[in-house]
């Protein structure tokens, strides 16, 4: 066996102290937030940097697809996103062409917590880009022909997101495990449940949702503190101090925990992969379990080729090329959510070993070095992906919205430490229900469901969806 | 500040950082850009090979990828298979990489920290992989699941692939980068081996380390670790293959497969990244596709109502590359009367000159795209060791702005005619199953 070329290189190494080759001279990194009140009782959140001369914005509201009424699911994003299309009197080819003048973008996500309208600017036109945001959250216009449009064209995306298997085994999945709770419905809504959104509705999700309290405004980049404070005072002056329309009651309400394995089987033609979900609800991001699940996610699911189910399916096996679990971040009970792909002839073994391997988290849990290896990444990992403003500004505004302490972005790090392998155990107990789980498969039934029944599942047990369903 | 074995090359600033770029006697080059704001560091090796140095006659396409993929597996006396991601992780970095045409990346995000275990190990396996049957067999197995995902099971990537394949006749850009199905099942650890000892060796790398460290520390790890490593024998296989402007005129071909209404992709002639047409031809895109209000979302998506997305892309690649688009039909509407209206956009570009307002916002658009991508570390690590490879200067990277700003109305009216103008390109449709033709 050939000799190590770098042999003598390692040995200088080891006279080194940890961690002297990476010290920085200069100054010490800790990008600071700065929070205020803004118009109308608002929260203004704004980080520093110099370093570029470009500036992320986020105009958030408190309220997201969570508050969708039933059979009306998708209206919070038919309402934002008709609002930006026309506002102020201007037209969505005037609004764009303002944007793409200044070189900006603003763009409409929701989530079952939360409408954002996000964008990016170079500094010197922050001033521009915010006036535009106003108009779109203070001044929309909803016009009939607008909202027409704005309508088809969700349900055009809608039908083109089913091109791709992994957005339409999302989608399904949550309905799977979430059932009829909002959080079972994608935030864009259904094909159904879009035609049942009035213009009204519109005006009225605007009216009660936007209301300083429920609203935060925040900045990261090349501004200060100050400069983008007068900015939203002179923009967003008019924001209605009103109080905050507080959490919708059905987004609070349990929703229905599977018992047993729910097995959907969303058959889409001429699969050659079976992409396979499994999970179960978990926690608030808010409770004290979440951080010990964030951490045993990890350690089971998360991006590192070390977690279980990477090393045990794609390493070991070659069953697959990618298998993940996440948790998510919400206000009320976020999922557990594992993702594998195989080859339809190997989707079986796959999703049988999967289930074996989260039955074998439930019942054995982890021991003392894989948990320390799991803190140690996912506190490297938190490091990496909060490098720019960018990634900061949106962690931070999500902690907010799901109702997370001031400076818990920042404390993350500290507080995955600190979790220890008793706290650890008692939350697989109490958390961890593997025999308990939706399961979604996108794949061809055809191919499929034989041998799910071959491997002695009851054809009942397999409800078998139509990929176009909803 | 150059440190023993190590001297500098270029150097150019990037707002308030300034980028340096080291050279070692081997050939290895090294770009520094440190950042005491930053809270990680991202370390970025770029080869310069990828799919273009495969033999496509001899059944080796995807040779560039898999060899990426084992590119995790041990070395002679230094680490076992899966110690590297071992190493990394549980102090707290990842790793991940990715191949493209014309060159190989791999990503090291890591804690300051793990600096120095990360210059040993990313020396060592530069040169010292070592490569078991069983390495091979679990990586072939596990490229064949991701090219059923990112290819056979996803019509983008396969349009992608149909579009590039049909236009190019000659090049290697003709076959796609992770490979043919038949050739990555056949592949054997002989010809990977082979490969690997062919093209890795420090002159075709680059190095990029970006983020929270002190370089005057870190450069004379590194060209300890680097500068033993032996230059190898030079090699002009690169140099061999001819670029082609393609495609040559207008190619057609149409698939059925589960798509909602027809989704197409037209692949058109496009220059490589350091062709001095490549600024007028990347405002050509933007002012034709890049922003909501620009010429082919508003024909399409606005004023006609013909398509629910358009999204275009100009290829990063050496030789001449494809513009390509991408357009989703609204239901019932024929990809023909969609194609059509993106002829006359391109026509009226070619006949009139854009306005001076058009163009500065379509400048803005880029110039707020190009501080976005270099805002983290990762994103300046990344490209600046794309650049470097592909261009042979990273400095073209950061004087792409002022490039923009030299591109006159007439200068895009050319590129749009001289690369648009022609009406050569590659189109794929996919029609729904069943829909008429």
């Amino acid at each position: 066996m050939k000799g190590l070329h770098l042999a003598a290189l390692a040995m200088s190494l080891l006279a080194l102290p940890p961690g002297a080759i990476g010290m920085a001279r200069a100054e010490e990194a800790a990008p600071a937030v700065e929070r205020r009140t803004g118009p109308g009782g608002s929260l203004l959140l704004v980080e520093t940097n110099r370093a570029l001369p470009i500036v992320h914005v986020v105009v958030a509201l408190r309220s997201g697809s969570g508050w969708d009424p039933h059979k009306k699911e998708g209206l919070a994003h038919l309402a934002a996103a008709t609002a930006r299309r026309g506002a102020a009197g201007l037209s969505r080819a005037q609004l764009d062409a303002r944007l793409d003048a200044l070189g900006a973008d603003l763009d409409v996500t929701v989530d079952p917590d939360s409408t954002r309208f996000e964008g990016h600017v170079l500094s010197q036109h922050l001033d521009e880009l915010l006036a535009i945001a106003a108009d779109v959250l203070l001044r929309p216009d909803f016009t009939a022909n607008e909202v027409t449009r704005t309508r088809r064209d969700v349900l055009a995306q809608i039908d083109e997101g089913d091109n791709d298997d992994v957005a339409l085994g999302t989608r399904y999945f949550d309905r799977n495990l979430y059932g009829d709770h909002p959080c079972g419905f994608p935030p864009e809504g259904a094909r159904a449940s879009l035609e049942r959104v009035r213009r009204e509705d519109l005006r009225a999700f605007f009216t009660q949702h936007v209301v300083g309290p429920n609203v935060i405004l925040a900045a990261g980049g090349d501004v200060s503190a100050d400069d983008f404070a007068a900015a939203a005072a002179r923009h967003f002056g008019a924001l209605p101090a009103r109080p905050s329309p507080g959490p919708n009651p059905l987004a609070m309400r349990e929703p229905q925990a599977p018992h047993g394995w729910r097995i959907q089987l969303v058959d889409k033609p001429d699969r050659e992969q079976a992409q396979i979900f499994f999970g179960q609800l978990a926690v608030p991001a808010t409770d004290p379990d979440y951080v010990p699940l964030l951490v045993l996610s990890t350690s089971f699911g998360g991006r590192g080729m070390k977690a279980t189910m990477m090393d045990e399916i794609r390493t070991k096996r070659s069953l697959a090329y990618g298998a993940y679990m996440t948790l998510s971040e919400r206000l009320g009970r976020g999922a557990l959510s594992g993702w594998v792909q195989a080859a339809t002839a190997k989707a079986v073994p796959t999703l049988k070993l999967a289930l074996k391997l989260y039955v074998g988290l439930m019942e054995k849990g982890i021991d003392a070095d894989r948990l320390a290896f799991a803190k140690n990444f996912l506190t490297g990992a938190i490091a990496t992906e909060m490098d720019d403003p960018e990634h900061r500004l949106d962690a931070r505004v999500t902690a907010e919205i799901v109702g997370l302490p001031p400076g818990f972005v920042d404390d993350l790090p500290a507080r995955i430490q600190a979790v220890t392998s008793a706290q650890l155990g008692a939350v697989i107990s109490k958390r961890i229900h593997a025999r308990d789980l939706a399961i979604t498969i996108v794949a061809t039934a055809a191919t499929l469901r034989p041998r799910l029944i071959e491997a002695k599942i009851q054809p009942s047990a397999i409800d078998v969806v139509p990929y176009q369903t909803f | 500040m150059d440190a023993p074995g190590v001297h500098e090359v270029a150097s150019a600033p990037l707002g308030p950082l300034l980028v340096r770029k080291w050279r070692l006697a081997n050939g290895l080059d090294i770009i520094t850009v440190p950042d005491a704001r930053a809270r990680s560091i991202s370390y970025v090796t770029t080869f310069r090979v990828g799919s273009r140095d495969e033999n496509a006659a001899g059944g080796q396409t995807g040779l560039a990828h898999l060899c990426e993929h084992l590119m995790f597996a041990g070395t002679r006396g230094g680490y076992r298979t899966g110690e590297f991601d071992q190493r990394l992780e549980a102090a707290g970095g990842s790793a991940n990489a990715m191949t493209s045409y014309d060159f190989t990346s791999y990503v090291d995000d890591i804690p300051p920290a793990l600096l120095a275990d990360t210059i040993r190990l990313e020396a060592d396996r530069m040169v010292n992989l070592d490569l078991g049957q069983g390495d091979v067999t679990t990586e072939r197995d596990i490229v064949v699941e991701e090219r059923l995902q990112s290819a056979q099971d996803d019509i983008d990537g396969e349009l992608e692939e149909l579009v590039w394949g049909q236009a190019f006749r000659a090049h290697p850009y003709r076959w796609p980068v992770i490979g043919r199905m038949a050739d990555i099942k056949t592949v054997t650890k002989e010809s990977v081996c082979h490969f690997y000892q062919a093209h890795y060796r420090p002159a075709r790398a680059v190095v990029v380390v970006a983020g929270r460290f002190d370089e005057a520390t870190a450069l004379p790890l590194l060209a300890s670790a680097y500068g033993r490593l032996l230059a190898g024998e030079s090699d002009g296989g690169a140099a061999t293959i001819a670029p082609e402007r393609a495609p040559e005129r207008e190619i057609r071909a149409a698939i059925e497969r589960p798509v909602p209404a027809e989704r197409f992709m037209i692949g058109y002639p496009a220059p490589g990244l350091a062709d001095p047409d490549r600024p007028a031809y990347e405002l050509l895109d933007e002012l034709l596709a890049g922003g909501p209000s620009a010429r082919l979302p508003r024909s399409l998506m606005v004023d006609r109502e013909l398509a629910s997305s358009v999204e275009a892309e100009v290829s990063q690649t050496r030789d001449p590359g494809l513009w390509t688009v991408v357009v989703q039909a609204m239901k019932g509407v024929h990809a023909t009367a969609a194609e059509q209206v993106i002829q006359q956009e391109i026509g009226r570009l070619i006949a009139q000159p854009v306005s001076a307002a058009e163009l500065d916002g379509a400048r803005n658009r880029l110039a707020t795209a190009f501080w976005r991508e270099l805002s983290s570390s990762q994103g300046r690590a990344d490209a600046l060791g794309r650049y470097d490879v592909i261009t042979g200067d990273f400095r073209v990277l950061l004087e792409r702005g002022q490039a923009y700003g030299r591109v006159t109305p007439d200068d895009v009216s050319r590129v749009a005619r001289l690369y648009l103008g022609p009406g050569a390109r590659s189109v794929v449709v996919a029609r729904p199953k069943g829909a008429p033709p």
